[in-house]
């Protein structure tokens, strides 16, 4: 194990404890106190248990769902910005986030008669749609996936499923309009376990495939070239890492919308202190980005209670300045 | 040894390179000279199997690259391209272990071995003492020898050859051939002078084969044992320096006058 | 690379500046503003060719007995059904401008926010009457400025009146009762507990709610929509929940399976006690002259007991069920 390797563990067990402590605290914290004594009651029944249904019910789920959705555009961010060698890449560049939001819009609009989790199974299709199109373009006419054409393909792809959401919109009436809105705020209210448990199947092949990935992400950032004399298989490295990062994108879109930041944020932070190597990048960048969307969650419900603000706000409000002091740190 | 046999290359129709045959010596110093856009960068990516030829093969010992496996032909072959620029920034010694991909398993970590190799990697280009600076801090010259160090790392088999060339204890790389692509292109003089050195030295004391393409006539001289000439993807001439340099193939090869030419080989 | 991938960004941020647009103009559009402006122009002209975008406007000019006089409505009116034969020139946020002046309109009933449509039609000088939606009171206050823009005073006036003897008898019919805690609530995504949107403690849907004898648990949140969530339900702990949704869409089928997904949070009493209630049923979301209707529909369910004697007969439609 390297020097580096070695320094950097602690900060992934640091940060994996500091991710489970804040999942953990989040539900203890909310507009409306709660009684811990009450909640933990095992005299109280459950159904008859307010301060346990809130505590259970609403916030815990919120919470893991905030952690879930925050740890996958994080560690997406991480792969794509190494698959595009590009640390200003975010999950949503290739138009993941675009095209599960077109399937929300359509299913808002006109799948009133959709079963249960039919806007999250929407946006899921919406985001393989976008993701199939892009690989398609990219690995036309290319040996291998062409991360120029890869760029510029997910760019074209935003701004046409954009004008379609415009159009699914214009089509839409208010209600539909303001609800389809308020999806992309970003929302993790996800009321229950079902969001989550749905998901994660995908999240789970998604990370198997990062892990997988971390050591080649370190040679492609040497250039796809330099990458296969040292061994690597660029074109299978490429593939894998596409997909596993879109798959999670999608998956965390589908839960809670295209919350922004998360994935361009967390990774720079996280080389900041822990360096390059993306077999400690990945991890903490995992953790960190988890606790961050909690904390993140807790301000969006608290911070004007009674009224909730979307996390996409909360996340883009601190967002918005880091990213801009980054870029003035670099030049 | 390489062996090439009758090997052409084409950019969809665009020959580039055009029935090129040479076989190399085990341990031999190449030079692959050449003007520029003579294919001697193609060359080299065939070499590597980084491209796959239109006809003909390169064969590495007894077989066909095509046939080894990436990571077995990485063991053996190891290419230092003309310029690196990364993604993000790692450290060298960092760089110098991504060297080790090809000895490892799909999850597997460096382990005492490893780490042994790049030591004796960074040791042998003089890099140790900036093993924990970034890449990025480098000059053009520290960089370069942190791209070798890091293929150094790359040929060294973590234990003694089976086959022992002489009697004395061989290197652990002496199996590697090491291909630089113009490796003095993007340098000032003072390290053009300090990699031609280091280049001679690897070779020397590490056992590793060289193959390295350059357009500068003098630095393939005078670090190279034997030299390829290619002009418009064509083997104009091959073998050791003194013989095949000669005043007319140098002006042919550069297109210029033979006259002209006659200082350049110092005659 | 990297100008494509801040070109990206500024997709992104484009969007995002689009949804603050259309943010606002929701938010706009529930401004409290006065019902009428008279324009000083042509006051003294009965209109004869009249355009409604406004679906709660056209009903009440059919209601005032002035619907021969209408030529043209929004894309989005239903009710009454003669009003749904007439041409369609758009709506809100989408006004056929060609097709309006096609029409040779005397009077344009136009939404407050409209300004665009509003400069074109000021250009040309067409008449119009702006609305915009705000409390119950209105509702009242808006048929009788209508039924005197429109020539039509004396049915304007009885109509109001009317309305508002509706709205006192439930008002008398459920005072002193206890008040229960009521979620209204206008938009949930399907088959799940999320996106949950309820009226707030300010509009003609609160007022609705309030003056049927129900006690609006979101009354501290003065917007006309709030988005709420699992725990907001949970602290206030209403007592009946009622939803709201256009009529057609929710079959007596689809609003049963709808209305288990509610035993996802089984501590809240309206759960317990099974009070809840899934209404497909454009009057109660529309601010025009059934709105007596409406709250008295409410009233009843709100209070069953205290049923009126002349309970509507809409209620034994399948709008309403109780398991």
């Amino acid at each position: 194990m390297t020097a580096t390797l070695r320094r950097g563990l602690p900060a992934v067990a640091l940060t994996g404890a500091a991710a489970v402590i804040v999942i953990l605290a989040a539900p203890f914290i909310g507009s409306t106190s709660i009684s811990l004594a009450r909640v933990f009651s095992t005299t109280l029944p459950f159904s008859d248990n307010v301060d346990a249904q809130i505590f259970f019910l609403a916030r815990l789920p919120r919470a893991v769902a905030a952690a879930v959705v925050g740890g996958a555009l994080a560690a997406a961010g991480v792969i794509l910005q190494g698959l595009l060698r590009n640390p200003l890449a975010t999950p949503y560049t290739l138009g993941v986030s675009t095209g599960a939001a077109l399937g929300a819009m359509i299913a808002i609009t006109y799948g009133a008669m959709l079963p249960a989790g039919g806007v999250a199974l929407a946006s899921l299709v919406g985001a393989f749609v976008a993701v199939l199109v892009v690989y398609a373009l990219a690995s036309a006419r290319h040996r291998g996936l062409s991360t120029t054409v890869l760029l510029l393909a997910g760019v074209t792809l935003n701004a046409f499923f954009s004008a379609l959401i415009l159009f699914v919109q214009y089509l839409s009436d208010f209600a539909q309009t303001y609800r389809a809105l308020r999806w992309l705020m970003g929302d993790l209210d996800v009321a229950g376990y079902g969001p989550i448990i749905w998901a994660l199947p995908f999240m789970g092949a998604a990370f198997l495939a990062f892990a997988w990935l971390a050591r080649p992400m370190n040679l492609l950032s040497l250039g796809a070239e330099a990458a296969g004399t040292r061994g690597l298989d660029v074109v299978r490295a490429q593939r894998v890492a596409f997909f596993s990062a879109s798959l999670a994108t999608g998956a965390a879109v589908s839960i809670g919308g295209p919350i922004g930041f998360v994935g361009i944020i967390i990774p720079h932070l996280v080389r900041l202190v822990v360096g390059a190597d993306h077999r400690l990048v990945l991890p903490v960048s995992t953790f960190v980005g988890a606790a961050f969307l909690v904390a993140c969650d807790v301000v969006a419900r608290t911070v004007f209670a009674p009224m909730e603000l979307p996390v996409g706000i909360v996340t883009a409000l601190i967002g918005g300045p880091f990213f801009l002091w980054l870029l003035l740190r670099k030049t | 040894m390489i062996s090439v046999e009758r090997l052409s290359f084409a950019y969809r129709t665009t020959p580039v390179l055009t029935d090129v045959s040479f076989t190399l010596a085990d341990h031999a110093r190449v030079g692959i000279l050449g003007p520029n856009g003579s294919g001697k960068t193609t060359l080299l990516k065939l070499l590597s199997g980084t491209l796959a030829p239109s006809a003909g093969r390169v064969r590495l010992g007894d077989v066909d690259i095509a046939v080894h496996t990436k990571r077995d032909l990485a063991r053996r072959l190891a290419v230092v391209p003309q310029e690196t620029r990364l993604a993000f920034d790692y450290t060298a010694l960092e760089i110098v272990l991504m060297g080790r991909y090809p000895h490892l398993g799909a999850f597997e970590i460096e382990g005492p071995d490893d780490l042994a190799a790049a030591h004796r990697a960074m040791d042998a280009t003089g890099t140790l003492d900036f093993a924990d600076r970034g890449f990025d801090t480098l000059s053009g010259g520290e960089k370069q020898r942190v791209i070798i160090a890091s293929a150094l790392a790359q040929l060294d088999q973590g234990r003694e050859p089976a086959a022992q060339r002489t009697s004395q204890r061989a290197p652990r790389t002496a199996e590697g051939v090491l291909l630089l692509d113009e490796p003095t292109a993007s340098l000032d003089l003072k390290y053009q002078i300090e990699i031609g050195a280091l280049i001679e030295r690897l070779h020397d004391e590490q056992g590793v084969s060289i193959i390295l393409s350059t357009h500068d006539l003098r630095f393939a001289a005078q670090h190279c044992s034997e030299l390829v000439l290619l002009s418009r993807g064509r083997v104009l001439a091959s073998g050791a320096p003194a013989e095949i340099l000669t005043p007319a193939r140098v002006g042919e090869l550069y297109d210029i006058d033979a006259a002209a030419a006659a200082p350049l080989v110092g005659r | 690379m990297r100008a494509v991938a801040v070109r990206s960004w500024d997709w992104r941020l484009g969007s995002w500046g689009l949804s603050c647009v259309l943010m606002l103009l929701f938010v706009l559009s529930f401004l409290q503003a006065s019902p009428q402006d008279p324009s000083p122009k042509s006051q003294d002209r009965r209109p004869v060719r009249i355009i409604s975008l406004i679906p709660a406007v056209t009903e009440m000019l059919f209601a005032i007995g002035a619907g021969p006089q209408v030529v043209g409505v929004s894309s989005y009116d239903t009710y009454p059904p003669e009003a749904t034969t007439l041409p369609k020139v758009g709506a809100l946020v989408d006004p056929d401008f060609e097709r309006i002046l096609t029409l040779k309109p005397d009077l344009v009933v136009v939404y407050g926010t409209q300004a665009d449509l509003i400069t074109r039609l000021g250009r040309v000088n067409i008449p119009m009457f702006k609305y915009q939606h705000a409390g119950l009171a209105d509702i009242t206050t808006t048929i009788r400025t209508l039924g005197a823009r429109v020539g039509r005073t004396n049915d304007a006036s009885n109509l109001a009146a009317t309305i508002e003897r509706g709205l006192e008898a439930t008002r008398r019919r459920v005072a002193g009762r206890p008040r229960p805690k009521t979620a209204l609530l206008f938009g949930r995504e399907p088959g799940s507990l999320r996106s949950l949107f309820a009226s707030g403690g300010y509009g003609f849907m609160h007022d609705m709610l309030e003056t049927a004898g129900g006690a609006d648990i979101f009354a501290d949140m003065k917007k006309q929509s709030v988005q709420t969530s699992a725990e907001m339900l949970l602290a206030r702990s209403p007592e009946v929940i009622i939803e709201v949704h256009p009529a057609g869409e929710w079959t007596p089928a689809r609003i049963a399976a709808e209305r288990k997904v509610w035993n996802g949070l089984p501590s809240l009493p309206a759960v317990k006690s099974d009070r809840i209630y899934i209404l497909a049923d454009d009057r109660l979301n529309t601010p025009g002259p059934r709105v007596a209707d409406a709250v008295r529909m409410l009233a009843d369910i709100l209070h069953p007991i205290a049923r009126s004697p002349d309970a509507l007969p809409s209620l034994h439609r399948p709008i309403a069920h109780r398991r």
